[in-house]
């Protein structure tokens, strides 16, 4: 008795649920929409930091940084740079991965995570990482969070406003 | 198209710079992108990462790339989503922070068309 009571609810509730337009939301086209509308969402707030880093610097204050060797100033900055884009558009892109994730999981097409996967690798090259081997992260964390640099940048503007010998 | 460094002389591709090139290959396919304009500026053929594209631009490198052939490689890769277009120009930039000379301009010419 118990049982069939349960079993009308749950038909009572999908019924409502087509009666008011809205979609089952574990319903592929509805997954593959939230992921398609999270992803232009990410596209547009990407343009809109990548404009950002075009910004005029004004001065970079940091003694740890300018103790460092030329071509170390000029991988720091570019990881600095690399922590503001990747802040810019944090809320965007985990709104994706989460909808990408929802939707691979239920339809076990892989297509899309395949290439996000790609997508998101670091890139840095080995030469970087060896170069920063023996860099406290700690530093450059803090470095990211200065008011000049927690948001987007280019890192060779930044190198050339700290050496300005070097344009 | 920002800057104004684009006017670039012969360079011979440094393993560095191909293997940025496999990079940006690996985010987008670069030859289908720049298919149109190879037949106009030769060294773009550098940008497919194939080996038999890098003997090509090695070969054409005596020619200089100028400002107006950089304005096309920027029509050309206008159309790339900005999420792929913000990774291409993280890998020429991480690139052209390490090389020197014309090479270093080239990377900042990508850099500057992306």
């Amino acid at each position: 008795m118990h049982y069939k009571r349960k079993y009308l609810l749950g038909i009572i509730a999908l019924i409502s649920f087509n009666a008011v337009g809205v979609s089952w939301p574990y319903d592929e086209s509805t997954l593959l929409n939230k992921m398609n509308n999270t992803y232009s969402a990410l596209e547009s707030k990407t343009g809109a930091c990548m404009d950002l880093s075009e910004r005029k610097l004004v001065s970079i204050q940091n003694d740890w940084l300018y103790s460092q060797d030329e071509l170390k100033q000029k991988i720091i900055l570019l990881v600095v740079s690399r922590i503001a884009s990747e802040r810019c558009v944090e809320e965007e892109k985990t709104a994706y991965t989460m909808a990408l994730m929802n939707y691979t999981s239920e339809t076990e097409d892989k297509t899309y995570i395949d290439k996000w996967l790609v997508l998101n690798k670091s890139l840095y090259t080995q030469e970087t990482l060896n170069l920063l081997s023996d860099v406290d992260p700690e530093k450059i964390i803090s470095l990211s969070k200065s008011t000049e640099l927690s948001k987007p940048f280019d890192p060779r503007t930044a190198y050339e406003l700290i050496t300005p010998e070097s344009k | 198209m920002k800057g104004d460094f684009c006017n670039i002389g012969a360079f011979t591709p440094s393993s560095r710079t191909q293997d940025a090139i496999k990079d940006m290959n690996n985010v987008i396919d670069m030859s289908s992108v720049l298919s149109a304009i190879v037949t106009m500026v030769p060294l773009f053929q550098i940008f497919a990462g194939k080996k038999s594209f890098l003997g090509v631009a090695t070969a054409s490198a005596s020619y200089n790339i100028h400002t107006g052939e950089w304005k096309t490689f920027a029509d050309a890769v206008n159309g790339v989503e900005l999420v792929k277009k913000d990774r291409l120009r993280f890998i020429a930039t991480q690139a052209e922070l390490y090389s020197v000379g014309e090479e270093r301009k080239f990377w900042r010419c990508v850099s500057n068309a992306l």
